[in-house]
Parts: C-alpha cells; sequence; structure tokens
C-alpha cells in the first residue's frame, strides 16, 4: 500500500476584482494552512497548484496527500481575499487520479 | 438529491438580493435566508434559489425579547436567539419557538450550558454557527474565535442539539460553497456525518417543519384540517 496517498480537487475560484494568477492563489493556501495548521501539518499536505490554472474563468485543479485533504479545503474556504481581489473557493470534485476529475 | 440551504445571509438591501441569489445558484444552494424579506418564501425572478424569512431576536432584557416572539414567529419561517446573555439563553432553551440560537464571536465559550443545551434540543432547537468571523480575522483572533465555537459546538452536541452552518455574509462573494461548509465544520469539531447535517439535511428539515406550521390548515400543535367541507355537503 502507498504511503502518500494523493488527491486531486478541481475548483473553481469565485473572484471580485482582478484576475488571481496560480502562484498568489498557491502562496495564499499555503499561508492559510500554515496559519490555521501550522508547519509541520503543512509541511506534510504536499500542496500544489498543477500549471493548468486558468485566470480567466479561475477553474484548475490542485493536489495534496490524502489525509490532508480535509485540512487543505478547510484552509482554502476560510481564505477572504488573494492580495486585493475578493474571492470564494469552491471545490467540484475530489478525485484519486486525474483522469478521474475529467470524467 | 441533498439540497443546501445558507440559513444566514445579510443581505443589506432588496436591490442587492438577486446578486446574492445568482451567487447562491453558482455556488449550489437551494435557497437562502435573510431578516431582509418579511414574506415567508420569495423567489426572484430568473434564479432557482427561493429566498427566506429569518427574524433575529434582539434586546437587552428578558422581556424585551420574550415581547417580539409572538409577532414574529407568525410572519419569519426562521426566528434566532443570540448566545449573549445566560437569562435569554435560558428561557429560549425551553421554547419551541425558537429554531436557532446563533453563537456570536465574541460569546462566552461558556454561555451555552449542558441542561440548556438538552433543553434546547427537546424543543427542537439547533445551534447556528454563522462562519464570517473566520474570514473576517487570521492569527490569535481568529484562534480564540475558533476556541469559542469548538466548545460550544462540543457541548451542543454533547446535550443532542443539532448544528447548523451558515455563511453569515454580507456581500455576495462572501458565501462559501456547501462543500467549504462542511469542511469549515470538521474544524469545528464536527464528524463527518455531522457536518453533512449541518449544511444539507438541518436547515431544510428545519424550513419545512415551519413551513408546515405556518400552513393555514395547522390550527396548533397535533391539530390539522384533513379536509375541508363545501356548503353543498352538508346540504
Amino acid at each position: 500500500m502507498k504511503m502518500n496517498r494523493k488527491r486531486y480537487v478541481l475548483f473553481k475560484l469565485h473572484r471580485e476584482g482582478s484576475k488571481v494568477t496560480g502562484k498568489q492563489l498557491s502562496t495564499a493556501l499555503w499561508n492559510s494552512m500554515l496559519s490555521l495548521f501550522g508547519e509541520v501539518s503543512t509541511s506534510d499536505s504536499r500542496l500544489f497548484i498543477d500549471e493548468g490554472y486558468d485566470e480567466d474563468t479561475g477553474i484548475g485543479f490542485l493536489q495534496c496527500n490524502a489525509a490532508s485533504l480535509n485540512n487543505v479545503l478547510a484552509a482554502a474556504a476560510v481564505i477572504d481575499t488573494v492580495g486585493k481581489t475578493k474571492i470564494s473557493f469552491q471545490s467540484k470534485k475530489t478525485s484519486g487520479t486525474i483522469k478521474g476529475l475529467r470524467r | 438529491m441533498m439540497t443546501a440551504i445558507d440559513l444566514n445571509v445579510r443581505v443589506p438591501n432588496l436591490d442587492r438580493l438577486v446578486s446574492f441569489t445568482d451567487m447562491a445558484f453558482e455556488l449550489g444552494y437551494s435557497g437562502i435566508a435573510t431578516p431582509l424579506v418579511q414574506k415567508s418564501s420569495l423567489q426572484p425572478t430568473g434564479t432557482d434559489v427561493k429566498v427566506f424569512s429569518r427574524h433575529n431576536l434582539s434586546g437587552k432584557t428578558l422581556s424585551s425579547v420574550k415581547k417580539q416572539v409572538s409577532n414574529v414567529r407568525k410572519q419569519s419561517l426562521i426566528v434566532t436567539v443570540p448566545l449573549q446573555s445566560s437569562t435569554i439563553v435560558n428561557w429560549a432553551a425551553g421554547d419551541q419557538r425558537i429554531d436557532l440560537f446563533t453563537l456570536e464571536p465574541s460569546s462566552n465559550s461558556r454561555i451555552l450550558r449542558k441542561n440548556a443545551a438538552r433543553r434546547a434540543a427537546s424543543a427542537g432547537s439547533a445551534l447556528e454557527i454563522s462562519i464570517a468571523p473566520l474570514l473576517e480575522t487570521s492569527g490569535l483572533d481568529r484562534s480564540r474565535i475558533i476556541k469559542v465555537f469548538r466548545e460550544t459546538v462540543r457541548i451542543a452536541i454533547a446535550g443532542g442539539m443539532k448544528v447548523v452552518l451558515s455563511s453569515g455574509s454580507n456581500e455576495p462573494i462572501r458565501l462559501r460553497a456547501p462543500s467549504a461548509l462542511q469542511h469549515i465544520g470538521l474544524l469545528l469539531g464536527l464528524n463527518d456525518r455531522q457536518a453533512r447535517d449541518a449544511v444539507f439535511s438541518t436547515p431544510e428539515q428545519i424550513l419545512k417543519q415551519n413551513e408546515a406550521k405556518m400552513s393555514p390548515d395547522i390550527l396548533s400543535p397535533g391539530i390539522e384540517i384533513v379536509k375541508r367541507g363545501t356548503k353543498d355537503e352538508d346540504e
């Protein structure tokens, strides 16, 4: 059995204001994780936002450790702003594979 | 299919109601409750999102709060009491007309006692947690709020009370998807099933019960008009 199982989350980022880049979103997510759950838990999350994130539509997918999935999604839910842009993070689908997200 | 209803949306004025319902529809809600509307159920044109009426009881003294209940109960589908004064909480815990006890971030984490939670559970009242304060704060301030929320949730669950999660948002962008509320529920100490019920089934249950009670066919608890006769039948 794999020690670190991955989970992929298809999300949509609703925003009010200017576009949010993948890097900005990733930083905001990491900071939110750090604030809520601390350094150790954040480091174990293996959180990563895929390059395919579309800044215009706000749709993309992220990858994280299966054990940290709930923490990652809770941290994403409490993010209010990224820079000066107000956002609302909506997870649409969760899967163990990227192929599963596309179904 | 599970439907999600956000029971606490602080729409500032009627002009902005459509922007809230549009956002709620995008996020997957079938309804929102707001203190703004008086009518029990109103559906703005162009959306599939129902808007329900809600009344937040307020008052510094018990007598002022009690006076409001009889009037608002007939008009609003949701009636709430803030968890601020222990006198009001102890009275409201035994009153079946109260649907939700709303936890304010400034509340003392010991405002809800286990006995009051048990009585409130018997009366069918639920604890409501609005997550807006978690979005507005960070660091130590947020940690204090989470502490109050977690402890009160623990007491409510131990007393058998149901928990409802709502956004408490005053802007459309501050609405959160039902799945996001569920994950915040896990953060606050609910288990998977409780978090799911707090977003999907408990709000809907409360609204359906109150809609049925406000039906003209319900004369009083336990007495319902099943069939109405006509003059011709009598003759």
